[in-house]
């Protein structure tokens, strides 16, 4: 697997892990941020595939 | 002698944060000196301006929860506040000799945690506001690089067809500027708050002021001035860059890096969470450098980062209550 999306992948792992540990008004935060990483991970992948 | 330890502790905070703006001045202006926008001398002056400015700019939050939110403010007394800041000076100090990019503001909380400890245990911890703070540990840097990764694709895209390759750069040159500036504004909030945050507390620790009052405008300015002068002073020394320590930026990639640091510290700023600043903008270097290519990145300095965020809070903790211990002893 392409080490950046992996990268981008444990990112979006750490900020889910935090989503319980935020405070409720800023649980929003480390959701928002899962989502984008998980959208740089599955878009890095694609692009390193698209180089092969 | 009340009076005389009063002032001796402001003036240590005021000197904390007089440091802590001659080392961090290299992060906003290092791209701008590297590429030649401005000269280092000219660039110190930018960044200072900026340092000072933001005071206008910005509330006080973060001071709020430094002061309010860290310990119960039962517990605050000049011994413990004294203790904690001596925790943070002397993890700090250890920390740049073994050469980890630790942040001063959780080394603060740390201090302030650990002096409150060892005077009257764990439960004068508020872990609400310590939660919010470990929190942000973690996600400061990872949404630095996220907002850099994603501006500098935007960037990228919309000129990715422009042939004028220097025309480009002569603008991103420019742009930096503005980077810079927004970079140095989001210092000065962040952490000239963190000051501001202690002295509060020990107005309050004093009875000077009430347990609900604002930051006076006294410490606000002397915070501003003391971050603003050490930046100018120091700053034109240490333009070792964090840019290429890390990944080696173009202009673009500067504007990038230090747009999204930024925003992020605009946006913890007003929230009233302290963040560090260096992890702030070594996230948003990672995130153009990985743009690149991952190993465009040094990883060695990302690691570092990463054992600071382990080690400072309990470290400075624990330096903070041996601190509090002597002074007691003595």
């Amino acid at each position: 697997m392409d080490r950046r999306a992996l990268f981008f992948l444990i990112a979006s792992a750490i900020c889910i892990s935090l989503i319980k540990a935020a405070p409720a008004e800023f649980s929003w935060i480390p959701t928002a941020m899962a989502i984008t990483y998980a959208v740089m991970a599955g878009a890095s992948y694609l692009d390193s595939r698209s180089e092969d | 002698m009340e009076s005389f330890l009063f002032w001796a502790v402001i003036a240590t905070a005021l000197t904390f944060d007089f440091v802590n703006g001659f080392h961090d001045a290299a992060n906003s202006i290092a791209t701008v000196v590297s590429t030649r926008v401005l000269s280092p001398r000219l660039a110190v002056i930018w960044a200072a301006f900026f340092n000072f400015i933001a005071f206008a700019v910005f509330g006080t939050h973060v001071a709020t929860t430094i002061a309010k939110d860290v310990v119960s403010q039962d517990v605050l007394s000049i011994g413990v506040i004294f203790a904690g800041l001596m925790g943070a000076i002397v993890w700090d100090l250890i920390t740049f000799w073994l050469g980890l990019p630790t942040s001063s503001s959780h080394a603060m909380v740390g201090g302030m945690a650990g002096a409150a400890m060892a005077k009257a245990g764990g439960h004068v911890l508020i872990l609400e506001g310590l939660r919010k703070i470990g929190v942000f540990i973690v996600l400061s840097p990872l949404l630095g690089l996220a907002l850099a990764f994603l501006l500098m694709t935007a960037i990228l895209w919309i000129v990715h067809r422009y042939r004028k390759v220097k025309t480009l750069n002569r603008v991103f040159r420019r742009l930096q500027l503005v980077s810079a500036a927004a970079f140095s504004l989001g210092h000065g909030a962040n952490d000239a708050q963190k000051t501001m945050g202690i002295m509060l507390a020990l107005l309050i620790a004093t009875g000077r002021v009430g347990s609900d009052a604002e930051v006076p405008l006294w410490v606000v300015l002397s915070a501003h001035a003391a971050i603003g002068l050490g930046t100018l002073t120091g700053g034109w020394r240490i333009v070792h860059t964090m840019g290429s320590k890390i990944t080696k930026l173009q202009p673009v990639g500067g504007v990038s890096a230090e747009s999204a640091a930024a925003a992020t510290l605009f946006f913890t700023s007003s929230a009233g969470i302290p963040v560090s600043t260096t992890h702030t903008i070594t996230g948003a270097i990672v995130g153009v450098g990985s743009l690149q290519r991952l190993s465009a990145v040094r990883w060695g300095v990302a690691g570092r980062v990463v054992w600071a965020w382990v080690l400072t809070i309990p470290g400075s903790a624990a330096v903070a209550a041996a601190t509090y211990f002597l002074v007691q002893a003595v």
